[in-house]
């Protein structure tokens, strides 16, 4: 693996919920960094500030020290109106499952972005994307007609559409079997060798993680290693010695 | 629909894949758009009447433009009414949306444009809400007149002006847009982050008492300087006028204080409902969604108070036209000289009042008085009515005499009271039917919203009637909360309102304002009677099942 180039990054992030003695420090100086074109996957256990460090890296959340880069751009500098044309723009989210607007067609779903920036989306991409995720049939369907699986495609297909710099998951396979589970990641894994795109998961799934070309791990609000080329085995013991009792970030001495 | 954006599409398909959701938001504004068009049918349809009557054009539209004027006043209270109840509507259905909401702020809405979506969909609503009235409005105008037609009352046809039934429909567009305003801009702050995770309690925020004090304190101020300037004010019509605005700006500030007045009551009622799961359950609702049961209750409160305030109001004016009878006609039966008959001078009239009084004294069954030119019968103790009427027909009629008998003057005074009474109910009437729609409606998708909730409580034990209790009960504290303020403040404006024109205070009607409280109360848990079905359905294992 040559040095490839930084999607994105985090710099000694803090996140602190709350204040005074009853604060919480769910990012606790946090530094790490997404190659670009790479498969990276988070874990760590319940409560160890994955979610939080996806919505900081996404322009969901805003740190309360440190940094967060996607390229050259400071997300914690940029105020709401920016950050909303950031996610618009560079990135493309996949949720749990029940994440599409019910009341727009699968198809209408995937120009979601495209249409709010108003713009038209690249007709010869959408088609490949939608035949690659194998939903070509599925467009004019409703959200509550699919299944899991093809809503998470339909879902990926939203979140590819707009060749964003990096795509955030966030359990995508959570709400899964595990034959539909398993799909999704191929698709993801053919996106990300395929088409050179970024894409950065959170799972607490050692089968989904092994798909991924690093997963880096969290405990307690701070970075806790980092594993290349995972295989269920080494992320199996990789988590064993972080431990899975799931201890709660100490809150912060005032 | 190309052209709008995402969000709006969202939210207009939305409409047109849950119109039953729509008719329950716009349910109050259709109310008033029924009343609104139907008071501009009627007016239209009254001119023409009074033109072809009398074809004075100029005070036809003088008569026309007051009773409109009149009509508008409670069309007014009406869309106000329906606006506050469209409003807690909007915000309800958008506190489930919030996933939603926040997925499209996620992938990059702005928050003007979820705002606009929200705005929208109000317009949509609104519009759907608008025409339906105005439809139901100027049918049941043509059917009511066919109806008394057939039945062979003299009534002109109806009349049809497009102009009205089409400004009814833009009010009703501008007031559902209005009333979303506040929804729309809370959606458009939906922080993105709520997209991803469980959490949304929109509505779990309690009431800010920082806030919402001093506002209220503030109104209340208003409210008594501007009744005590009512009060001094000598013209009888400015100062109504002023007792009424004070009474709005009452409404303002109940509005305002609502939330934290429904809390209070909720804490208030707690000991009472200590002994009963589900009556614990309805208090810990109605506490904790106090800004919705607020909204409802304070419309609910408009409308009884305006019900009380009439009902006092109209006590007054009775007790004075009775007392005004007493005054006027001191005796049962009045006999008079008749000024259409020959008695043109003073002497003349005299001895035509000395002669009738001469033959009405013969009689036993009469005691008779005179007060100059009049001649004042009464009834002798105990004496056969029918046996008085004969003596007086025959004793006081003729000889260029007239005869007035009380009672009759008193029987055109209560039919004039009662169709006063009748008419005044059936317009207040209007808020207070929109009032306990928007309790019912308000319910309805709070319940929708605890479905989970409710199955998991069934799961756990509470039994079906349980379910259905703790509604009725949250139903009947949400009644309770409108029904005592409204009765209590509304007889008190009633009672500033005789003082401002006049009119001495009677006693209270207690016992029909109390009936009108039980009432409310007991036509709020009625209104809720298709939720306690519906709750009643509600599987215990619902809340295991889906995610
Ligand atoms: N909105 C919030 N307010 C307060 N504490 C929070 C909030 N979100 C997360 N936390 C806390 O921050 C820590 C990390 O949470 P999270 O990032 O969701 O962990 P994970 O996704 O790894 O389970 C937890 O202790 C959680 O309780
Ligand atoms: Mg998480």
């Amino acid at each position: 693996m040559t040095a490839p180039r930084v999607a994105a990054a985090a710099i000694g992030l803090v996140r602190a919920y709350g204040e005074g003695r009853g604060a919480v420090r769910a990012l606790d100086g946090v530094t790490l960094w997404l190659p670009a074109g790479r498969f990276t996957a988070v874990m760590g256990p319940s409560g160890s500030g994955k979610s939080t460090l996806l919505h900081c890296l996404a322009g969901l959340d805003r740190p309360t020290a440190g940094q967060v880069l996607l390229g050259d751009t400071d997300l914690g500098a940029l105020g709401e109106a920016a950050r909303t044309a950031v996610r618009r723009d560079r990135i493309g989210f996949v949720f749990q499952d029940g994440n599409l607007l019910g009341h727009l067609s699968a198809g209408e779903n995937i120009d979601l972005a495209a249409s709010l920036a108003g713009r038209r989306p690249d007709r010869g991409w959408r088609t490949e994307l939608v035949d690659r995720l194998g939903i070509g049939d599925r467009l004019r369907h409703l959200p509550g007609e699919l299944s899991g699986g093809q809503r998470q495609r339909v879902a990926v297909a939203r979140a590819l559409l707009g060749r964003p710099e990096i795509v955030v998951a966030d359990e995508p396979t959570g709400a899964l079997d595990t034959e539909s589970g398993r799909e999704l990641l191929g698709l993801l894994r053919g996106c990300v060798d395929d088409y050179g795109q970024t894409v950065v998961m959170v799972t607490h799934d050692p089968l989904a993680a092994s798909v991924s070309d690093q997963v880096l791990l969290l405990r307690d609000g701070t970075a806790a290693g980092r594993l290349a080329d995972p295989t269920p085995g080494t992320v199996l013991s990789a988590l064993g010695e972080l431990g899975t009792g799931g201890r709660r970030p100490a809150p912060v001495p005032s | 629909m190309r052209a709008l954006n995402p969000a709006t599409r969202a939210a207009v398909a939305g409409i047109r894949r849950n119109p039953r959701q729509t008719v329950l938001t716009g349910l109050a504004v259709l109310v008033a758009t029924v009343f609104s068009t139907g008071s501009v049918v009627f007016t239209d349809t009254l001119r023409e009447a009074l033109l072809a009557g009398a074809p004075d054009p100029e005070s036809v539209s003088a008569t026309v433009a007051s009773v409109l004027a009149g009509l508008s006043v409670f069309v007014g209270l009406a869309l106000i009414a329906a606006t506050v109840v469209v409003g807690s509507t909007f915000r309800i259905v958008l506190a489930r949306r919030g996933r939603e909401l926040a997925l499209l702020r996620c992938v990059g809405a702005s928050r003007s444009q979820v705002t606009r979506s929200v705005l929208a969909e109000a317009a949509v609503t609104g519009l759907v809400a608008g025409v339906g009235g105005a439809v139901v409005a100027v049918v049941a105008g043509h059917l009511t007149i066919a109806v008394l037609q057939m039945s062979g009352v003299d009534v002109p046809g109806p009349v049809l002006q497009p102009a009205g039934p089409v400004g009814c429909v833009l009010l009703a567009v501008v007031a559902t847009v209005v009333a979303a305003v506040p929804s729309a801009l809370a959606a458009g702050r939906v922080p993105p982050v709520v997209a991803l995770g469980e959490a949304d309690g929109a509505e779990a925020r309690g009431p800010d008492a920082r806030r919402r004090v001093p506002l209220a304190v503030m109104l209340v101020v208003a409210t008594v300087a501007v009744g005590a300037r009512g009060l001094a004010v000598p013209d009888a019509l400015g100062a109504l006028g002023l007792v009424a605005l004070s009474g709005m700006v009452l409404f303002a500030a109940l509005v305002v204080a609502g939330p934290l007045l429904v809390a209070a009551a909720a804490t208030a009622l707690r000991p009472l409902a200590a002994r009963s799961a589900p009556a614990r359950l309805a208090v810990a609702n109605a506490r904790r969604v106090s800004r919705r049961t607020a909204a409802t209750t304070t419309v609910l409160a408009l409308g009884v108070g305006l019900t009380a305030a009439l009902l006092v109001g109209i006590e007054g004016a009775s007790a004075d036209a009775r007392a005004s009878i007493e005054r006027n006609y001191p005796a049962e039966v009045l006999v008079l000289p008749d000024d259409r008959a020959t008695a043109p001078d003073r002497t003349e009239r005299q001895a035509v009042a000395d002669a009738a009084a001469a033959r009405l004294a013969e009689r036993p069954e009469l005691r008779v008085r005179t007060d100059g030119t009049e001649v004042l019968v009464d009834p002798a103790p105990g004496a056969d009515p029918q046996a008085v009427r004969d003596a007086v027909a025959s004793a006081g009629d003729g000889a260029g005499t007239q005869v007035i008998w009380t009672a009759e003057r008193r029987a055109e005074t209560e039919q004039v009271l009662g169709t006063v009474r009748a008419v005044s109910t059936g317009l207040v009437g209007v808020t207070l039917v929109v009032a306990v729609l928007g309790m019912g409606v308000t319910l309805a998708l709070s319940l929708h919203e605890r479905t989970r909730e409710i199955a998991l409580l069934r799961a756990l034990g509470l039994t079906r009637s349980g379910a259905r209790y703790a509604v009725a009960a949250e139903a009947a504290i949400a009644g309770l909360v409108g029904a005592v303020p409204g009765v209590v403040l509304g007889a008190g404006y009633g009672v500033l309102g005789l003082l401002a024109v006049g009119i001495p205070v009677p006693t209270p009607p207690a016992g029909q304002l109390a009936g009108l409280g039980t009432g409310i109360v007991v036509v709020a848990v009625l209104a809720a009677a298709a939720s306690m079905r519906r709750v009643g359905r509600v599987a215990p294992a619902h809340g295991l099942a889906t995610g």
